[in-house]
């Protein structure tokens, strides 16, 4: 090695070793520009598997209807026993969507005005440890509270990827998915339905939540579960305020490897 | 140089000389009554000397002569860039965006041909009318029912194009991805088709839920615009656009040539609030501009734009009969809001270097 490139390369290593390991984190996970509340609890990076992670300051939306969870089967740990969350991503490599094929995993807790969020990246047919001592455990967040999204973006739509939450071990993803939505407002409908994407299958029904003739109260959870097909589908939802004449129709489409 | 000038040059170096031989005689404790006298001497010939007029004139003359060119230049020179504010109704409003763009609601559209979407990326239809999803070049239209657009998401850096030709306004956007979706209600007859199928006409009824008509486009940049046509029954209003360029004119004939799109309106110039009333097509020019669209109404008939920000070229007038709008620097300072507080500040700094040079120089 030369005399000249020594001082180079030590200048080098000493900006590696002054760069904290958090930088480096925070080059994998950018967290969300939210404002964090104070103390513990406040969203930020946390240690371990990277991920961004607490509770955060309200901000303004407007009245609509959202895709709160969709998983590979509903949630299902124990505050007082479980340590450790598994979120497991099915292999989607066969999407061809981003050059890592990391699925984005993001967290949020059920409750109006209760401002927590979760936000990873897990490499597509692997794992993401979520220490349950950082907020879960501390915050009583128990399985009912939360909400657990995953997806990958192809030419700039979100096609959403069932992942498993386990506690204990890894477990894989099944056909079954439990998907959750919440209205910010009180809804007088909310009717749902999947399709295979691009099936020749006659249109399917909708299927309504809440008995008829009562309304959906702001807030509670809309849940319901369905079996996912291999390939793309389609989930349709069709929601109505009460005193309004306007549906929102998100339409959502899902993968499954 | 007179001669006058040049021997009372002579005299101040000489009597200088005196002087400094006179202090280094005192410094020393020597006598120097001789050089006093001589000092005296000196004076007494340059105050003899015929004063020189000209050359003072000739100061004055170079000092005026740079005033008046800086103040010309002050004249002529404008600010790097003005802040611009615009209210106008037009036919034509083209801008991009430097933040993304999110419309939700429900567009309320007319009955009868009141949609038409073409040059998508994609197309998924209710599977009330097939389930099959229609891939480039894609194509839409309700020939006849109820229709509402109920979304449409356009990315930052695309460039949306609006123009009404009456009954029908059209919406072009191209660089950036674009996502909408649109919502049929009761019995809808349309036609659906892409690059490879033909567009087939085809009906159906949608009795308690809306159908949900799906589009996309990726935006490429050397791609064909995503074009929607529609007759809109009611208003929408935009707000808080951020955008980093527009302009209320359009190339419709596609030879570079804008047809500018203005009805009425005002222009108005922070830095020198300067205000310009706007008449049926007049040609504005906002070059590079950056600011944001306050309000946006688009109505069944009528295009309400208002919008402020920073842009350095502002212009009003058509080609060789342009008005440059941005202030020039002695219109700036002129229109400043406490423009004494401004020359008061000068006057100091003035003085101050004044002091400065007397301490160091004399």
């Amino acid at each position: 090695m030369s005399t000249a490139s020594t001082p180079i390369l030590g200048i080098i290593l000493a900006v590696v070793v002054m760069v904290p390991p958090e930088a480096i984190a925070q080059d994998q996970q950018k967290c969300a520009s939210l404002q964090p509340v104070a103390g513990a609890s406040g969203y930020k990076l946390r240690p371990g598997d990277v991920r961004c992670e607490g509770f955060y300051q309200s901000p303004v939306s407007g009245a609509r209807v959202e895709l709160f969870s969709l998983t590979s089967g509903a949630l299902n740990y124990d505050l007082q026993s479980d340590q450790v969350l598994y979120v497991t991503s099915p292999d989607v490599s066969d999407l061809d969507a981003g050059k890592a094929r990391t699925v984005s995993v993001q967290a949020r807790a059920l409750p109006l005005e209760k401002y927590y969020r979760m936000d990873a990246a897990v490499f597509s047919g692997s794992s993401l440890a979520w220490p349950m001592s950082a907020v879960l455990t501390p915050e009583r967040l128990a399985p009912d509270a939360i909400g657990v999204v995953a997806w990958v973006e192809q030419d700039g739509k979100l096609i959403f990827v069932p992942v498993a939450v386990s506690p204990t071990k890894p477990r894989p993803v099944t056909e079954l998915v439990a998907a959750v939505f919440r209205s910010s407002v009180d809804l007088n409908q909310f009717q749902w339905r999947v399709r295979p994407k691009g099936s020749t299958a006659q249109a399917l029904e909708w299927i309504s939540l809440g008995a008829s003739g009562s309304s959906l109260r702001a807030g509670r959870p809309l849940r319901f579960s369905f079996e996912l097909t291999k390939g793309f589908t389609v989930l349709e939802i069709a929601a109505r305020a009460v005193n309004s004449d306007n549906w929102q129709t998100p339409t959502f489409a899902i993968f499954r490897p | 140089m007179k001669v006058s000038d040049r021997l009372e040059n002579k005299l101040v170096q000489a009597r200088r000389a005196v002087a400094n031989s006179a202090a280094q005689k005192a410094l020393d404790g020597l006598p120097f009554q001789d050089e006093l006298a001589q000092l005296e001497r000196y004076d007494k010939l340059i105050k003899l000397l015929p004063s020189s007029d000209r050359r003072n004139l000739r100061a004055a003359s170079i000092i005026a002569g740079l005033c008046v060119f800086f103040a010309g230049l002050a004249w002529a020179w404008h600010i790097p860039s003005a802040h611009v504010s615009v209210t106008a109704t037009t036919r034509v409003v083209n801008f991009r965006l430097a933040d993304p763009l999110h419309f939700s609601g429900s567009w309320q559209l007319d009955e009868d041909t009141g949609l038409s979407l073409a040059n998508l990326s994609e197309l998924t239809l209710p599977p009330e009318f097939t389930p099959q999803a229609f891939k480039g070049g894609a194509s839409f239209e309700v020939m006849q029912g109820q229709v509402a657009v109920s979304e449409l998401r356009l990315a930052a850096g695309g460039a949306l194009t609006i123009f009404r030709e009456d009954p029908t306004l059209h919406i072009l956007a191209l660089g950036a991805p674009l996502q909408g979706q649109v919502q049929l209600f009761g019995d809808i007859s349309a036609a659906a088709g892409s690059m490879d199928e033909t567009a087939i006409p085809t009906s159906a009824h949608f009795t308690n839920v809306p159908g949900v008509v799906s589009f996309f486009k990726d935006g490429t940049k050397y791609d064909l615009a995503a074009r929607i046509d529609l007759k809109p029954k009611n208003n929408i209003v935009l707000r808080n656009i951020k955008v980093d360029m527009l302009s209320l004119a359009l190339d419709e004939s596609g030879t570079g040539e804008f047809a500018s799109g203005i009805e009425a309106g005002t222009v108005t110039v922070g830095e020198s609030g300067e205000k310009v009333d706007l008449t049926y097509e007049d040609q504005l020019h906002i070059g590079a501009f950056t600011g944001v669209v306050k309000e946006f109404l688009i109505a069944p008939d009528l295009l309400r734009i208002s919008f402020e920000g920073r842009a350095p070229e502002v212009s009003v007038g058509s080609a060789g009969f342009k008005r440059n709008l941005v202030p020039t620097w002695l219109a700036y300072f002129y229109y400043q809001p406490h423009p004494s507080f401004f020359w008061g500040a000068v006057v100091f700094l003035w003085s101050a270097l004044w002091s400065v040079r007397e301490l160091l120089f004399k």
